[in-house]
């Protein structure tokens, strides 16, 4: 359980990645050309990697949620108008500098997303914590972080089985031919927190468990988990090149024209 | 009804961003520290802390309906911070996070640090912190402890709430006059079911597990005034130096001033809290990186005096 | 898939093929809105896993009201899957599953969880709240019962099983036959008409195996059990199925099926 087990170095990804999304960040507001050739340059790593840049690309939209945040802009900046008029009974504006700056974010998070669903499906996330590690995250953090990943799973069964008990018993009124819930929202709230109650004595009883199995197996102090990873001999030269990635993205934004 | 905390890339100004990791590394550094301390058992203590992270991963799943289509879900500070300690609890919700951001891409990682200050260092170390100051304020029962607990949970949702929409302001990716009492909206009802599912998870380990719960029940903090002095003289460095950076992206703090501006003059009940943000005389950046921090003294002054309070009464 | 099935169906005078003659239910439901003749009517049933797991490959399965029926086969032959079919925590990938004459489908399934009470194999999965009490009462309440019904199912449940004087206990404290009889009472005080269990005599001492067999005696609704403990199969359900493979292979009175000694070996079930 506690063994020490070598992982692929993703020090050299972890990097680019995000060295590029620190660039995609840098880059100004209305920068479409530059946004266009970024995800171009990320959907073809991506191809390279294996990945349908369709696939990528509908992957990307999770973040699309928070575009509502920056909705608003469109409407009630009054600068640019680009429209102007009644809808209804409504008076409605567009800004033009409300809308770049709501298209500026949804895409620099979408190509985001990519990027990071590019380094995680290149690279399994114990090696991904054990190059963090390598690069200096704390020792506690990372011990604690390859556990949580390694029994992740685990818990999450025991939560579905939980969840699936819950819902074996949640019946509607004998007698009663439409759809509904019994017992009120708080009471339904409570239950719920039940359920997270009794999966943390189990995550508690099976930290137990793991501790005694440390201890049997010689662990004192910290323990270290995999921590190992196999030295990337082409470290050097994956980094230069995403310096250069980095270097290219931010001259681009600076050169290429803005709309 | 999930709620819309993650911050991914894309949002944030890289000056935001950056100013929160620095702040995020601080206090998760100093955590760090402070979990140190305890020496031998600091192995069993790392155990603990790891599955406790599967845990908060796997609780996430639970949710239970709420009206047509929509279910209320747990975030899990508070019930972390309570169970852990604020410190140990910190750590955890910033490695929970973390490991989101890579596996799922549930916020982003540049915004890393900003989503793991809003929702680990805020609202976890904060809002436990809240939870054992009412608590002991209120006599340390079983019961002054859930309505701490519950109290908290609440609160951690809505200072997470606002300090996103605050850090999407200050970026010019949001407008705060509308996005807070939006934002502040939703996660009115999020928090709820956040409390609510956070007192029972605790008042059930209280039943089933009384030694686990005795463990984690607020003892006589060891230096109330030194802890909240440290977190105080952090928290303002930070803002600080957050709002440095942030006037060199005069965009945004402009939009966030107007905005400030806006609500202050036309806008009534709802933002009264935020209307004392904007002083006389202080126009433009600097008047609203002093109001910045300012606002966020009020905050930690409200803690100390609790903790104060606390102490008190754990005394006589 | 019926290449495999064949040889078994010839090899054996017990197997399902040769059911229906020994098996005829004409049961009349007095009444009941059933569109046919069995309150549990499973046909063609099959279901993959998310992971490619076929766990059922085609299974027809016919349960008049009342009956009681053991469940018997080998670790992994299929029988908690099938379990959970009925319940409609698992939905047919294909065929159809009928109880008290609803298809199982998403529009009657809050229905068809108040006619199949499912206790699972392990206790710990079943049991949620803090106190045995509250765990009872889950289930009603979830059906919308008033607080008076409900406390007087929570106490003929509690009753039925023997555990009144746990009432006010933690599940989690308490010990494995305890749990279990726990978990019995958390559907009994749903009245359901059909009772599935899932191994409920597993990790039981002799004497809670015996108080198992007596409670089981006593229960009037239809019964559907899984187990591995053949005494207890004799001893409580006159109709025995063993599935192996995905598969029912052999559907017959328990007792003659329990004196087919190249059957159990085969199925491993001795
Ligand atoms: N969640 C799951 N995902 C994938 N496969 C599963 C899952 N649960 C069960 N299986 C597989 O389905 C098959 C049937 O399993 P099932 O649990 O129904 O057997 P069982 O007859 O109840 O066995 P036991 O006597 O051990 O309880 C097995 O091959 C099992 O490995
Ligand atoms: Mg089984």
């Amino acid at each position: 359980m506690l063994q020490r087990s070598s992982q692929r170095d993703a020090r050299g990804a972890i990097v680019a990645a995000l060295l590029t999304i620190l660039g995609i960040a840098l880059l100004p507001a209305g920068s479409y050309v530059v946004y266009a050739l970024v995800w171009l340059a990320v959907a073809t790593a991506g191809a390279a990697s294996g990945y349908a840049p369709l696939t990528l690309a509908r992957r990307g939209l999770i973040a699309l949620p928070f575009t509502l945040a920056a909705l608003p802009l469109i409407f009630i900046r009054g600068d640019e108008l680009i429209w102007s008029g009644a809808l209804g009974p409504a008076q409605l504006s567009i800004s033009g500098a409300g809308l770049r700056i709501f298209l500026t974010a949804a895409v620099k998070s979408w190509i985001s997303v990519q990027v990071g669903t590019i380094l995680v499906r290149r690279y399994p996330i114990e090696s991904i914590v054990g190059s963090l590690r390598a690069l200096k995250l704390p020792d506690a953090i990372a011990t604690g972080a390859g556990l949580t990943v390694r029994y992740v799973e685990l818990l999450r069964g025991e939560a579905s089985r939980m969840l699936r008990a819950r819902s074996a018993r949640s019946a509607s009124p004998v007698g009663e031919t439409r759809e509904r819930i019994g017992g009120t929202i708080p009471w339904r709230a409570k239950v719920t927190g039940n359920l997270a109650g009794a999966l943390f004595l189990r995550a508690y009883a099976r930290a137990g468990r793991v501790e005694e199995a440390a201890t049997a197996r010689g662990a004192s102090g910290s323990l270290s988990l995999g921590s190992l990873i196999q030295p990337d001999a082409r470290l050097f030269m994956k980094v230069a090149l995403a310096i250069g990635a980095f270097v290219a993205i931010t001259a681009a934004g600076a050169l290429l024209p803005r709309i | 009804m999930r709620p819309l905390l993650h911050i991914p890339d894309g949002f944030l100004a890289p000056q935001v961003a950056l100013a929160l990791w620095v702040a995020t590394a601080v206090v998760i550094g100093i955590a760090l520290r402070r979990i140190g301390q305890r020496g031998p058992a600091a192995a069993s203590q790392t155990i603990l802390m790891g599955l406790s992270g599967s845990f908060i991963f796997a609780a996430q799943m639970f949710n239970f309906p709420v009206a047509a289509g929509t279910s209320g879900h747990l975030l899990g500070g508070v019930l972390a911070g309570f169970l852990l300690g604020p410190w140990a609890g910190s750590v955890v919700m910033a490695t929970v996070i973390g490991i989101q951001a890579l596996l799922f891409q549930d916020g982003g990682l540049l915004a890393l640090g900003a989503n793991i200050f809003n929702m680990g260092v805020i609202g976890t170390l904060g809002g436990t912190l809240v939870a054992r100051g009412i608590a002991a304020t209120l006599g340390g029962t079983r019961r002054a402890t859930l309505l701490g607990v519950g109290v908290a949970a609440w609160l951690s949702v809505m200072a997470a709430a606002g300090f996103t929409t605050l850090q999407l302001g200050l970026s010019g990716t949001t407008d705060i006059s509308i996005g807070l009492p939006a934002m502040l909206g939703t996660h009115v009802l999020i928090g709820l079911g956040e409390a609510l599912i956070s007192v029972s998870a605790i008042s059930f380990i209280a039943v089933s597990a009384p030694e686990i719960f005795a463990k984690s029940a607020p003892t006589a903090p060891a230096s109330p005034r030194r802890r909240v002095a440290a977190g105080l003289i952090i928290t303002a460095a930070t803002v600080g130096l957050a709002s440095l950076f942030a006037s060199t992206s005069p965009d945004g703090l402009e939009k966030v001033a107007t905005d400030l501006g806006f609500i202050n003059t036309s806008q009534a009940a709802p933002f009264e809290l935020f209307a004392d943000y904007s002083i006389p005389g202080f126009d433009g950046v600097a008047g609203t990186a002093l109001a910045g921090v300012i606002g966020v003294l009020v905050v930690l002054l409200v803690i100390v005096l609790l903790n104060r309070l606390a102490s008190a009464r754990k005394g006589s | 898939m019926s290449s495999e099935r064949d040889p078994l169906q010839h090899s054996h005078p017990h197997t399902h093929g040769d059911l229906p003659a020994a098996h005829a239910h004409p049961h009349t439901h007095d009444g009941e809105p059933t569109g046919d003749d069995h309150w549990i009517h499973i046909e063609h049933l099959h279901f993959r896993y998310p992971d490619g797991t076929e766990a059922i490959r085609g299974m027809d399965l016919h349960i008049a009201r009342g009956e009681k029926v053991a469940l018997l086969g080998p670790n992994g032959a299929g029988k908690s899957t099938l379990m959970l079919h009925l319940n409609g925590i698992h939905r047919p990938t294909h065929g159809s599953v009928r109880v008290a004459g609803m298809e199982v489908s998403e529009k009657t399934i809050g229905r068809v969880r108040a006619e199949v009470g499912l206790v699972f194999q392990d206790p710990d999965d079943q049991l949620f709240s803090p106190t045995v009490w509250e765990d009872v009462a889950f289930g009603p309440i979830h059906m919308g019962l008033n607080a008076a019904t409900v406390h007087d199912r929570v106490e003929a449940a509690l009753a039925a099983v023997g555990a009144l004087e746990l009432a006010s206990r933690p599940p989690m404290r308490l010990s494995i036959g305890q749990r279990k009889r726990v978990a019995l009472a958390t559907v009994l005080s749903m009245e359901p008409s059909v009772l599935v269990f899932d191994e409920p005599s597993a990790g039981l001492d002799p004497r809670g195996r015996r108080e198992l067999i007596d409670l089981l005696n006593t229960l009037s609704q239809t019964l559907i059990v899984s187990t591995h403990d053949l005494e207890l199969a004799r001893a409580a359900f006159p109709r025995s199925i063993v599935v192996d493979g995905g598969r029912i292979v052999a559907d017959a009175p328990t007792s003659e099926l329990l004196s087919d000694h190249a059957l159990l070996l085969k199925h491993g079930l001795a």
